[in-house]
């Protein structure tokens, strides 16, 4: 435990002294990343493998403060998520930013990002209220600073305030919820044992880890935060940080009884999550905001296996609680390291073509080979596709679903909407990933920048293909880690259904294999075949057209249009058109503009009401000081009577 | 037995388009292609060379070998009439998830050309499959719900005996599936040559020589795959081993001659319809489920 706090306090140290480098700065950066990260990583690792509990207790008490800490699987997990990624974002972020300003500017991002990480870390330590507040509200002021790297640009600037704002909202909550947690008491530590917290409690937990983790409809932030940032910065932030509202969401769990309400809740708000999500990410154009709103769809997916596993609980069905929350935090590893290699991914595609529009790519493949490779990898992934990743934790999902049907029938219905809804996310994912991969890697160039393209620094693709690796690695232990994830939750767990869902997932694990050695063999037999004969190369087939223009391929908008069409009324589609008119057509022009409709229609418009009802409170300000004397003098004359009542 | 079926079915799946290509022949009143003509035409294929578009990437040589990996895959779980060579507990979410796979490759390779005409089948594709996922997801349920088994193989094995309008339901909408899945009237039309008409057959247009062999023999697989889960609903239950191999090989080419006459009386439906037709055939499946709830 000594190690991993001395990991944290070395990263917390370092941030502060990059700014004496005058030179080195980067290459000291990652050096100290990587030895705070490497640390972390040994101990989670060694707390995963134990199952032992780390704890340390400094007697330190202030009020309601204590300095409470504790390693536990659960933490455990989600520190090596972070552990694991950062020193290869780390390493990413220094290449990438060098290309956006000098070397001297770039010392306060390098500082925050080692404090992001510390605080996180720190997060996930902590046993105490106040010292978990703590560390929440450093993750998400270095996040915010990290954000506004670019800060000259009104984008960005406007895109920080909107996070600050959510990330702001979302711990006010939180702060309510941990007093009423407390009820009074002098520290505020979090329970040891179960405790009875009314449902209305649990929705302010709900709302505020909610927020961070971007459940729908607390998500609006998301969209807006992660194309601003720099891509490592979005990397980290939607591949660990939004999972710390997950781990909150666990955290609280740990010390609640789980109920029927809570559990059909958060299925619910899971697939409304997930369903909007991917419906969004499929229509959008700009490969950071899509790659965004597939995040706010994974975490509608692991939010719907949390809520299985808690319905299980209320059950005492102990083989679906298990499935239900296997199926989320294998999915919480699965999607932190997929989504941080695309978002690595779309950033080497942003430094080399200079946008992030999918209709302007085209033909990076061949040009950009590691990073294709890396990009079609993760994209497999995340569309849930066997024999990769994501399909181990969907189809824990599922199971638990089916479970749900056979052992459960009073709740039918709500297992047919959940597996039918996981169906068609399945669709709209593969959508989805097609296109973002299909339309910027795929084909021909679109426009004049895909077409001069190049491969990036061999310090951006690297860390993309070592995070593939860690999947595939993560892919190799997943049966093993079922009886990890048993014990991280262990209200919930029963040594049977343990043994039920690992061997089920040895099953698909061997069935993998057999598929990649019979493509291996099929791949082998036509080369066999085609060894001695001709194979010529020529123009892709044009039905004898003969100027054929790479704009005439399909873009990602023309893509997605037959989707478009069915999910009409779900989207609000601004369309902007003017149609060729006369016999020699002149100017015209087709612009589509999706927004958010919960900022849109919620949002934007609530805030303006407050704002309106609040400026009308104007009046008591006069400017005039002795209005503002007066008032003092009334206020301390009603509390003076308050007092004797 | 089921040894037996499974490598049976990977040798017969070209005859079924063989079949059906009789049929259409029958009713135009001509003779039509030899019945075993894929054969011929697969075994003419892989003695050629190939040839690529220079737009193409490794994604299109990649694509042919997932196409046939995913149903040899999936044969392992589809029971062919009774039993199936392996099973799991949920072992069709699998056997969808590989036809997704495939899906997910083939329409990269179809971008991968850089044809506005390949684009199209790809966004086309998607689109139906959108819809077509989820109505095999909650006929598959129903079926679940009724038989209370979680496995192809124990589903199909225990289905003689069970409500007759659920299975009449579920029939329906997995026929309509199986017609979207496997680009046939009426949602799609196979014998189509102009290309801006195809779905199916415009993502494979740049394919050639043994390339285009591996797709049209993984096509062939994934209609026996499919077919098979169709005819599994309906042959009777017999003790007899050799009897069930004679009836259910019996059940798959009535099955092709059914849908070589749907394909001669009907023609395809506007390509904007589609998405209504096919949510009729959701409606069918849910409908089946709500038979069941009492």
């Amino acid at each position: 435990m000594i190690v991993f706090l001395i990991a944290i306090f070395w990263l917390l140290v370092s941030s502060c002294a990059v700014f004496l480098f005058k030179r080195k700065g980067a290459s000291f950066f990652i050096a100290s990343n990587a030895i705070g990260a490497v640390l972390a990583l040994v101990v989670s690792l060694y707390v995963l493998i134990s199952g032992d509990k780390l704890i340390f207790n400094l007697p330190w008490q202030l009020p309601l403060f204590s300095f409470k800490c504790e390693l536990d699987r659960l933490s455990a997990l989600f520190s090596l998520l972070i552990s694991a990624i950062s020193p290869l974002l780390a390493i990413y972020g220094s290449s990438y930013l060098k290309h956006i300003k000098k070397e001297e500017e770039l010392k306060s991002s390098f500082c925050f990002f080692n404090i992001l990480v510390a605080s996180m870390l720190t997060l996930l330590i902590a046993r105490n209220s106040l010292f978990f507040l703590l560390a929440w509200e450093g993750m998400s002021f270095a996040s915010f600073f990290l954000l506004t790297f670019e800060s000259e640009k009104v984008q960005v600037r406007r895109a920080g305030f909107y996070y600050l704002l959510a990330t702001q909202i979302g711990t006010s909550f939180l702060l309510v919820f941990f007093l009423l947690l407390g009820r009074g008491e002098n520290i505020l530590d979090f329970p040891d044992k179960i405790t009875p917290i009314s449902t209305g409690v649990l929705i302010l937990a709900l709302l505020g880890f909610g927020t961070k983790a971007g459940f729908f409809p607390l998500h609006v932030w998301l969209p807006e935060a992660h194309p601003a940032a720099p891509s490592h910065v979005s990397a980290i932030m939607s591949g660990a940080m939004i999972k710390m509202g997950i781990y909150g969401i666990l955290r609280v769990l740990t010390f609640t009884e789980p109920t029927l309400f809570l559990g059909a809740l958060l299925i619910v708000i899971g697939l409304i999550t997930a369903l909007f999500g991917i419906l969004f990410a499929s229509q959008e154009g700009d490969i950071k905001r899509c790659l965004a709103y597939s995040s706010i769809e994974n975490i509608g997916v692991i939010g719907v296996g949390i809520g299985l596993g808690v319905l299980g609980g209320a059950m005492h069905n102990s083989l679906i609680s298990l499935l239900g929350f296997s199926g989320a935090l294998l999915h919480v590893l699965n999607h932190g390291f997929a989504k941080t290699i695309l978002f690595l991914g779309a950033g080497a595609i942003l430094q080399k073509t200079n946008t992030r529009l999918l209709d302007q790519l085209g033909g990076l493949f061949s040009k950009m080979k590691k990073t294709a490779v890396a990009f079609l990898f993760a994209s497999l992934m995340l569309s849930a596709l066997f024999p990769l990743g994501c399909f181990f934790s969907e189809f824990l999902l599922y199971r638990g679903g089916l479970q749900g049907i056979i052992s459960v029938p009073q709740y039918l219905f709500l297992f047919i909407v959940l597996i039918t809804a996981l169906a068609s996310l399945g669709t709209l994912a593969t959508a989805t990933f097609t296109k973002c991969f299909g339309i910027a890697f795929l084909g021909e160039s679109r426009s004049e920048a895909a077409q001069i393209a190049t491969e990036v620094d061999k310090k951006m693709w690297i860390p993309m293909l070592i995070i593939c690796i860690y999947s595939i690695v993560l892919l190799a232990f997943t049966p093993s880690l079922i009886l990890i994830f048993a014990s991280a939750m262990p209200n919930f767990f029963d040594p049977i259904s343990v043994i039920v869902v690992k061997k089920i997932m040895q099953i698909i694990l061997l069935i993998s294999i057999a598929f990649i050695v019979l493509a291996f063999i099929l791949y082998f037999l036509r080369y066999h075949l085609l060894r001695k004969r001709d194979i010529s190369f020529g123009p892709t087939w044009d039905c004898g057209y003969l100027k054929t223009t790479p704009k005439m391929q399909y873009n990602g908008t023309s893509f997605v249009q037959p989707l478009r069409e069915i999910f009409k009324t779900f989207l609000q589609i601004r369309v902007n058109v003017l149609k060729p008119q006369k016999v020699f057509p002149e100017t015209s022009y087709f612009s589509l503009r999706i927004a958010d409709p919960v900022l849109q229609f919620f949002y934007i418009p609530l805030f303006k009401g407050v704002e309106k009802g609040v400026l009308k409170l104007r009046i008591i300000q006069m400017g005039k000081l002795q209005f503002y004397i007066l008032y003092m003098f009334l206020t301390l004359l009603v509390l003076f009577i308050w007092s004797f009542w | 037995m089921s040894l037996l079926l499974f490598c049976l079915s990977l040798v017969l799946a070209p005859l079924l388009f063989g079949i059906i290509n009789k049929t259409k022949a029958f009713f135009g009143g001509r003779r039509g292609r030899p019945l075993f003509q894929l054969y011929f035409d697969l075994i003419k294929l892989l003695k050629k060379g190939g040839v690529y578009s220079k737009t193409t990437t490794s994604i299109f040589r990649i694509s042919p070998l997932v196409a046939v990996a995913t149903p040899i895959i999936a044969f392992f779980f589809i029971p062919f009439g009774r039993a199936s060579l392996l099973s799991f507990s949920g072992d069709f979410i699998l056997v969808i998830y590989l036809l997704a796979l495939s899906r997910f490759f083939y329409v990269l390779a179809a971008l991968d050309t850089g044809s506005s005409f390949e684009g199209m089948g790809g966004s086309r594709e998607l689109q139906f499959s959108t819809i077509a996922e989820p109505i095999s997801i909650v006929s598959l349920l129903s079926l679940v719900i009724q038989t209370q088994k979680l496995s192809l193989s124990s589903i199909y094995t225990g289905i003689s005996g069970t409500n007759v309008l659920v299975i009449l339901f579920v029939l329906a909408a997995l026929f309509m599936v199986f017609l979207i899945e496997n680009c046939r009237i009426p949602f799609d039309d196979p014998n189509t040559h102009l290309e801006l008409t195809m779905i199916h057959e415009v993502m494979i247009l740049d394919h050639s020589g043994v390339d285009l062999a591996y797709l049209l023999y993984g096509s062939a697989l994934k209609f026996w795959g499919l077919g098979a889960l169709i005819v599994g609903l309906i042959i009777p239950h017999v003790e007899s081993p050799l009897l069930s191999v004679i009836i259910f090989l019996g059940g798959m080419f009535l099955l092709s001659v059914f849908v070589g006459i749907i394909e001669s009386i009907i023609a395809r439906i506007r390509l904007t319809k589609v998405p209504h037709l096919a949510f009729t055939a959701l409606s069918f499946a849910i409908l089946s489920i709500i038979f069941q709830l009492r």
